[in-house]
């Protein structure tokens, strides 16, 4: 009676322990999230949806940017702006399914694409920022060369009318050459961002970053022509009385 | 004996020094100065005519002026214009800055998983 009661005792306390040992395991496998990850996942779904709504933003950002653009083709501005609009559609699909999500695991494969898919910072905002500045360049070369006219005109009027204009005709000539100067390298990081494709980053960062370099350098170049412009214009206002 | 005198030579019928007619020379004149002015005025009149007779000469449009090589005194608004461009200068390359920015302080684009 004592050596059957110890067996069934030592069993009932094996089952037990056995039991006790299992259920963390067999809760772990289960589909219903314990409380704590159930938690993580609601975290990683909000943190998910701020990140995307970010970046949806700025691509929407970045679309009404390209439609004020001046110098852009019909086709090339339509071309970027699909791009981008395919990007917030994608982009829109991937927070419905995130916030769909019901284990931790996918949500947090759903969330890394939200970086690893799309490259909304990586690359696209630098690369369509860089071509909305390239297309201002070119919108200030404009510019610069109707005033280079019209200057040129009150130039000869005051030469005409005696005056020694030597040094303004060289400040002109300045502004037209720096404005020339421009004009080629903003033409040339157009030309060098336009074809990138986010299938091909990292390897175009370098492009990116050089186009950046190019478009820096013409900046510098336009600030020198405008300076001249500014100048002149003061200049003839005061030797012809322009009202 | 004839003695009769010869016939003294026929005298010569006395020459009459006509008399200058200075009044037909004022009046020549006269005409002659207003033929010049008559002819003067019609001169212009009668371009007037062929050129209406010909296709007619459209009057100055605004933008014909407005090519026109500008005079020794500027148009009023050249001032104005000039600064206008300025203006147009600025907004652009302000355009220019903030892209540029934009670009440069792009977030970081890695994963931030809590």
């Amino acid at each position: 009676m004592n050596t059957s009661f110890r067996i069934s005792l030592r069993f009932t306390a094996a089952l037990a322990l056995s039991t006790l040992l299992s259920t963390p395991l067999a809760l772990a496998a289960s589909p219903i999230p314990t409380p704590n990850a159930a938690a993580r996942l609601t975290a990683v779904q909000t943190k998910g949806d701020a990140d995307i709504n970010a970046r949806l933003t700025s691509l929407n950002t970045l679309i009404s940017k390209l439609g004020e653009t001046k110098k852009l083709t019909t086709d090339q501005q339509t071309a970027l702006t699909t791009e981008m609009q395919g990007e917030v559609t994608s982009l829109t699909a991937l927070k419905t399914k995130l916030d769909a999500d019901t284990d931790l695991a996918t949500a947090r494969a759903d969330f890394a694409t939200i970086f690893s898919a799309h490259y909304i910072y990586a690359f696209y905002l630098p690369r369509v920022e860089r071509i909305v500045a390239a297309d201002a360049e070119l919108d200030s070369v404009t510019t610069l060369g109707t005033l280079a006219t019209t200057l040129q005109s009150y130039i000869d009027q005051a030469q005409t009318a005696g005056n020694d204009v030597t040094a303004l005709q060289a400040k002109l000539n300045e502004m037209k050459s720096k404005t020339t100067d421009a004009e080629t390298l903003a033409q040339t990081a157009l030309d060098s961002l336009r074809p990138l494709t986010a299938s091909g980053y990292p390897a175009n960062k370098t492009t990116i970053q050089t186009a950046g370099t190019t478009l820096k350098t013409g900046r510098i170049d336009l600030e020198t022509a405008r300076s001249d412009a500014k100048s002149l214009v003061a200049s003839l206002k005061l030797l012809l009385k322009l009202q | 004996m004839d003695i009769t005198p010869p016939p003294l030579p026929e005298r010569p019928a006395p020459t009459t020094v006509p008399k200058k007619p200075t009044h037909l020379y004022l009046l020549a004149g006269l005409a002659v100065l207003l033929l010049l002015v008559l002819v003067a005025l019609l001169i212009p009149r009668s371009n007037g005519v062929a050129n209406s007779s010909a296709t007619a000469t459209p009057l100055p449009t605004a933008s014909t002026e407005a090519t026109a090589t500008p005079t020794a005194t500027p148009a009023t608004g050249s001032a104005a214009a000039l600064d206008q461009s300025l203006q147009s200068l600025d907004a652009s390359l302000s355009k220019v800055d903030s892209s540029t920015q934009s670009a440069n302080n792009a977030p970081a684009d890695t994963d931030t998983a809590p």
